[in-house]
């Protein structure tokens, strides 16, 4: 089976193709159509990966939209961190420096509670390496939606790059959200 | 975030929307009626505050208050925390 990058970047074994499911397959496990699944993968809300000419979601992936999809707020984020994820592809030396600045004055502002569980969170996924900085920052999982909330990324894009990506954003969402 | 904190967030979005009728939406609204030490960690425990306008229809001063006191803005950055206008 020849699987190649959707939005998805899966490698694929034998055992991962047993969890791929047909957009048909999502759409009736998560009671919307199949549309709207196909909608979805197209606003690289749920990975994908194209087999011959026909996509295919994880399993996975599709549980973790069962309970909610993204909210406004939570797709204006996941717009901005993409930005900076491209900016992490550019210059990683000076973005994980940055964040990992951020964070030191984020956990003397936030000591307790929640918010210190997930900045301690972010201190892991910013020692794991690049790549597990580009699935936070990109993933539209719950687990990444709220690490996000979280962010330590502010001031890697300057406020031009902003308020460009967050014009972007409201165009993007007003043609999406057309009724 | 504290009551401190949120007071810094509702003044400055009062002054860049150039409106003193501030909504607060969310978990951080509690601190609103109550100090932050009579409440528990879960409840006052976020970076960011909820915030809407009683007058914005077109949600302008939302936006402008995601534009300057936002996520990922030089005020989070600065301070540790942000605003997120609420769109309706």
């Amino acid at each position: 089976m020849l699987c190649f990058l959707g939005l998805s970047d899966y490698p694929q074994t034998m055992g991962q193709q047993a969890d791929l499911m047909s957009t048909g397959e999502a759409a009736r496990l998560l009671g919307c159509s199949r549309q709207h699944v196909v909608d979805l993968c197209v606003r690289g809300l749920l990975p994908f990966v194209s087999v011959g000419s026909h996509r295919r979601v994880h399993r996975t992936d599709v549980t973790g939209l069962m309970s909610r999809e993204l909210t406004r707020d939570q797709e204006r984020s996941l717009w901005l961190h993409r930005v900076v994820a491209g900016r992490l592809a550019l210059d990683p030396e000076a973005v994980l420096a940055q964040a990992g600045k951020n964070l030191q004055h984020l956990r003397q502002v936030h000591p307790k509670g929640v918010t210190a569980q997930w900045l301690a969170e972010w201190q892991k996924v910013l020692d794991s390496g690049e790549d597990a900085v580009f699935s936070a920052l990109t993933s539209p999982s719950r687990h990444a939606v709220e690490l996000r909330q979280n962010s330590p990324f502010a001031g890697v894009l300057s406020q031009q790059e902003r308020t460009a990506a967050l014009g972007a954003f409201r165009h993007h969402w007003r043609q999406a959200h057309a009724a | 975030m504290t009551r401190e904190q949120l007071e810094h967030i509702l003044r400055a979005a009062s002054t860049i929307a150039g409106d003193p009728d501030v909504l607060v939406i969310g978990s951080q609204s509690v601190l609103g009626s109550f100090a932050d030490d009579d409440l528990p960690l879960e409840a006052t425990s976020s970076m960011e505050a909820d915030i809407a306008f009683f007058d914005d229809p077109a949600d302008a001063k939302a936006d402008q208050v995601d534009g300057t006191i936002g996520e990922l803005s030089t005020f989070h950055e600065t301070f540790g925390y942000y605003a997120q206008g609420r769109q309706r």
